[in-house]
């Protein structure tokens, strides 16, 4: 019996193995899908959507642990289950059937996006869409998967169909602590982790080897280049692959290192203009905001920086709308960001603007260090003068104890 | 700790972190840009960081020029 998924706890070692052969019977037995489901079981939450898609309904996405009065200010309604009832079938669902159908299903799916900033909005994807970087075959039959996302949000769904489609075991690790996250995956020799850079900041310091581990994906935020590097340290037999992708537009570009290039076939999709990434609306969700169209094509709103001269290598450096204005002068956070994660004292960080009525805004920084080390804000600031202009450096540094992230995991930025 | 206090161990710190020579002692009279060095972005983490300390945007009304005039703020004047 082949195990499909793992459902963990944050802090335990307990576990529950539900197989291929759960899901099975679950969609011969389940003839109401929900369409806007919202319990917090994850299993019951892949099946209901398995069960959706190979009926071609069309789905609403809630983050599991929303509750009501979150999702009365997410769509401007209480929350009321919506069901449909399925037309039964005269034959029994068997695996492969079933993956047949997922393969070739026409439903919708809707996500809620609120990325790092913003108010939430919704985008609907086809499945084909989600499909869109799927890999299907024999290379992949006996991966099993570290499942760091938030099953709700895209990066969780691709994830999830890309394990589903090769029949891979997932083990649920999204949001659990380390030393779970640690335990579980020598347990299950788990081959594959997928998750955002900030889950892999929380398994830091990197307390072992990871030697059974042969693919790393991260997605969903910027990566560091030290964390690129850290990573390749520990998980040394893995082949990394760094992705660029939003709930808008699903992934588009990937990388073993933090810096991407246009692929040839995506081309006509995606381009570069005045440093920024501009996606075409052929691959984008629907519902996007049209005031960000120009022309079909859709501002992404991220910063890249080429590193050679014929400019086709790019990093991505940050977002517009987050640059911090003092006093006229525009301050980029990810950059100072970037700059202090290399400073072997600290974990995590945040930089932001803060107002004040001589410039405008300042900039300020929330810093959370490793475990038993310790910089005096002064010494911070002195070191980011090396390299950074006067007004670019914090003038107030917080040092936390952990930074607020939001539903995905990302630190929430101010 | 009284409000001269508050204020010569705030520009110190901000001094400190430009590299720069600590203030032993301030007189009301002196200015915070010409006797005291300050430059704008000094200025404005100066605000911030009374307003941290004492609950008082000090610049809110206009810009301030000299020590005494920021006491003045801090007591409300």
């Amino acid at each position: 019996m082949k195990p499909f998924w793992i459902e963990t706890k944050y802090d335990s070692i307990d576990y529950q193995i539900f197989y291929y052969q759960d899901l099975i019977n679950y969609l011969n037995t389940q003839s109401l899908v929900i369409l806007n489901f919202r319990e917090n079981n994850v299993f019951k939450f892949f099946c209901n959507l398995v069960n959706s898609v190979i009926n071609d309904k069309d789905l609403v996405l809630f983050d599991l642990t929303l509750n009501n009065e979150e999702i009365l200010n997410l769509t401007g309604q209480n929350y009321v289950v919506e069901t449909v009832e399925i037309e039964p079938i005269s034959y029994e669902l068997d695996v492969n059937i079933v993956l047949e159908k997922v393969f070739r299903s026409s439903s919708k799916i809707t996500f809620f996006t609120s990325g790092t900033t913003g108010i939430p909005k919704k985008v609907t994807h086809s499945m084909r869409n989600l499909l869109r970087e799927v890999r299907i075959g024999p290379n992949y039959s006996d991966y099993s998967w570290g499942y760091g996302y938030n099953p709700t949000h895209i990066a969780g769904i691709q994830l999830f169909f890309q394990a589903l489609l090769n029949q891979n075991l997932m083990v649920n690790l999204f949001g659990r602590n380390r030393s779970s996250i640690n335990y579980f995956l020598t347990l299950f020799k788990v081959t594959n982790i997928a998750a955002t850079p900030s889950f892999f900041r929380m398994m830091m310091p990197f307390e072992m080897e990871y030697n059974s581990i042969i693919g790393i994906t991260l997605g969903g935020e910027k990566s560091s280049l030290d964390l690129l590097d850290k990573i390749k340290k520990y998980f040394a037999k893995a082949k990394v692959n760094n992705v660029y992708a939003s709930t808008e537009f699903g992934s588009i570009l990937s990388s073993k290192n933090d810096y991407f290039a246009i692929k040839d076939s995506y081309r006509k999709y995606v381009k570069i203009e005045n440093n920024t990434i501009l996606v075409h609306k052929e691959i984008l969700g629907e519902n996007f905001d049209i005031r960000l169209m120009n022309d079909n094509w859709y501002d992404t709103g991220d910063l890249v920086e080429f590193i050679d001269d014929t400019k086709t290598l790019f990093r991505i450096i940050g977002r517009t709308n987050e640059l911090i204005n003092v006093g006229g002068e525009k301050v980029n956070p990810s950059e100072i960001e970037a700059k202090l994660l290399l400073f072997k004292e600290i974990k995590e960080c945040r930089v932001y603007g803060i107002d004040n009525s001589v410039l405008g805004k300042i900039v300020a920084a929330d810093i959370v260090f490793f475990e038993n080390f310790y910089l005096d804000p002064i010494e911070i600031r002195q070191r980011l003068l090396f390299d950074f202009q006067s007004f670019k450096v914090p003038r107030k540094i917080y040092i936390l104890h952990k930074l607020e992230r939001g539903k995905t995991g990302k630190i929430k930025r101010k | 700790m009284k409000n001269i206090e508050i204020l010569r161990k705030i520009i110190n710190e901000i001094k400190q972190a430009n590299s720069q020579k600590l203030v032993d002692h301030l007189i009301p009279e002196m200015n915070l840009r010409d006797d005291l060095g300050l430059d704008s972005l000094d200025l404005a983490e100066l605000t911030v960081k009374i307003e941290d300390e004492i609950g008082i945007d000090v610049f809110e009304n206009g810009l301030v020029n000299t020590v005494g005039q920021v006491l003045n703020k801090l007591e409300g004047k």
